[in-house]
């Protein structure tokens, strides 16, 4: 009796499906509106402005200081990469420049955060696919990075740490150590995560083929990070335009091949390696003396435009900076890597099923914190 | 390529742009002539001296001083990393052409500066506001706006 049991051809109508802004796997509060025939994606609309708190209007009636402390909530789980290209924008305009040791310390603090924000992602990407361990292991490993912080500056999330002409203050007594101590752990986990997660089959099965982003749709869309390097261009600002104690130290950048969601998850993980690479070198090489410049007590640069850049966990994050000579910018504007990376998606998720949505999602890495401003 | 060269090479072509007067610290920074000028610029950068990757696009208000809108291009060279910055005035309110069709990655960008701004970008596919709610009324980033109270306060 085949004719029996063979089902009715399932109506493949057009469908709309609202997917957020409450929605635990878009990270954040953002809103893509999918129109679907049946199984497939046909139109994907990403709806941002959710998290919009006006930050760059706000940095014009504050002083050039109270803007890093604005920084800091642009993208809250790398905020020490965010206060970098503030401060980086203002003492361009000042003329000053932060002393060695200074230079070296935003190297430190930096990449640490960016292992932080990386295990962010790692944990969540599994969750977002399925795999709940994964996300365990990756947040033990990021309250230590937030231990270390808090040791620091005593902030865990906002850190006010970077400032104009230099950072808050020197490390402190064996803080050196818990570092040390600290990336020893970190390299003992990784190949951990690469056997529970990154080569684990059903996660392979997800992600490898999903998601394809080639080189010239990666550019043109204006990726930029492990999004951009994942499609297989090996620019990393940290290289390219080395900042601060970027030109001393040694380290691989990871570029992958195809652009699949799993290139850009790898990529990720990769960096987290080379990150604690760079932290054991800056560590070793901590050049002695002062953490901050001389700067004066009200901050009234000469007018004139600045932008600065900075290989952020996210990509690259730039701040513009305009002044007119008075003690707030004239103007401030973000160039947040998220916002860019996050418009391929209209391109990205068409022609993919429902089920992988959330897969290439995760996959771009974005906080909407920073998107939004 | 430094910036001499491509000083050189602007000047055989386009000999109406310039150098901006107020240059980006470190970045060198042109100045189109006019909005046809902007989109025939981009497109040279982009195919005849490798700046393939658009960096970001912004405006500034002088509406005060100079009843104008200053928009901000900049373009990279990958993966070099080299940096070019460009600028053209719009009279307020501003409106130019826009540059979806040489670099996709300008299309949110653009619909950034028109909620922020109120410039409008002719040619953008889809110029709707982006970052601020459908109630709110006026650009917030334009110096004399001011914020009526509404629910939230």
């Amino acid at each position: 009796m085949p004719e029996l049991l063979a089902s009715p051809p399932l109506p493949s109508d057009r469908m709309f499906i609202n997917l957020g802004p409450q929605h635990p796997s878009t990270h954040g509060v953002l809103r893509v509106g999918l129109t679907v025939e049946g199984e497939f994606i046909v139109k994907a609309e990403p709806d941002v402005g959710y998290l919009h708190r006006g930050i760059e209007k706000l940095c014009e009636s504050r002083t050039y200081p109270q803007c890093v402390v604005l920084a800091d909530r642009l993208d809250y789980v790398s905020a020490m990469t965010n206060e970098l290209p503030f401060c980086l924008a203002a003492e361009t305009l000042l003329g000053v420049e932060a002393p060695e040791r200074a230079q070296d310390l935003r190297v430190i603090v930096c990449e640490l955060n960016r292992i932080a924000s990386h295990l962010l992602f790692f944990g969540t990407y599994g969750i977002d696919l399925g795999a709940f361990t994964p996300f365990l292991h990756a947040f033990r490993e990021r309250e230590m990075v937030l231990d270390l912080f808090e040791a620091l500056c005593g902030g865990r999330l906002t850190y006010n740490y970077i400032r104009i002409g230099g950072v808050m203050k020197d490390l402190p007594e064996g803080w050196g150590d818990l570092c040390r101590r600290f990336l020893t752990h970190l390299g003992e986990r990784l190949p951990e995560y690469d056997e529970l997660l990154s080569f684990n089959p059903i996660f392979l099965d997800r992600t490898r083929e999903v998601g394809l982003l080639d080189r010239r749709a990666a550019v043109s869309w204006g990726m930029t990070g492990p999004n951009l390097r994942a499609s297989g261009v090996d620019y990393d600002l940290r290289k390219a335009a080395p900042y601060c104690g970027y030109g001393k130290v040694a380290f691989d950048t990871a570029v992958g091949k195809r652009g699949s969601c799993w290139d850009r998850y790898y990529c990720r993980v990769r960096e987290m390696a080379q990150s604690a690479r760079i932290v054991e070198q800056a560590l070793g090489g901590l050049a002695a003396g002062p953490v901050m410049a001389k700067v004066p007590k009200v901050l009234k640069p000469p007018p004139g435009e600045a932008y600065a850049h900075v290989e952020a966990s996210r990509g690259e994050l730039g701040v513009y900076m305009v002044s007119d000579g008075g003690a707030s910018p004239a103007r401030v504007h973000v160039r947040a890597p998220s916002f860019l990376n996050l418009q391929v998606l209209g391109e990205l998720l068409v022609g993919a099923r429902i089920a992988d949505v959330v897969a290439i999602l995760g996959s771009v890495d974005i906080v909407l914190g920073e998107c939004d401003r | 390529m430094t910036d001499d060269e491509v000083l050189a090479k602007l000047a055989a072509t386009f000999p109406k742009a310039d150098k901006a007067e107020t240059q980006i610290k470190g970045i060198l920074t042109l100045r189109a002539a006019s909005g046809d000028d902007l989109v025939a610029l981009a497109r040279w950068l982009k195919d005849k001296l490798g700046f393939d990757y658009l960096d970001m696009i912004t405006a500034v208000d002088h509406v005060a001083e100079r009843k104008a809108f200053e928009l901000v291009y900049c373009f990279t060279q990958l993966p070099a990393g080299q940096r070019v910055a460009l600028k053209l005035e719009t009279p307020d309110p501003g409106s130019v052409p826009s540059l979806t069709a040489v670099f996709p990655s300008a299309d949110w960008q653009e619909r950034e500066v028109f909620d922020l701004f109120g410039v409008r970008f002719q040619g953008h596919p889809d110029l709707r506001k982006i970052l601020t709610p459908d109630f709110l009324e006026g650009h917030p980033l334009r110096k004399d706006y001011v914020h009526a109270k509404d629910r939230f306060d």
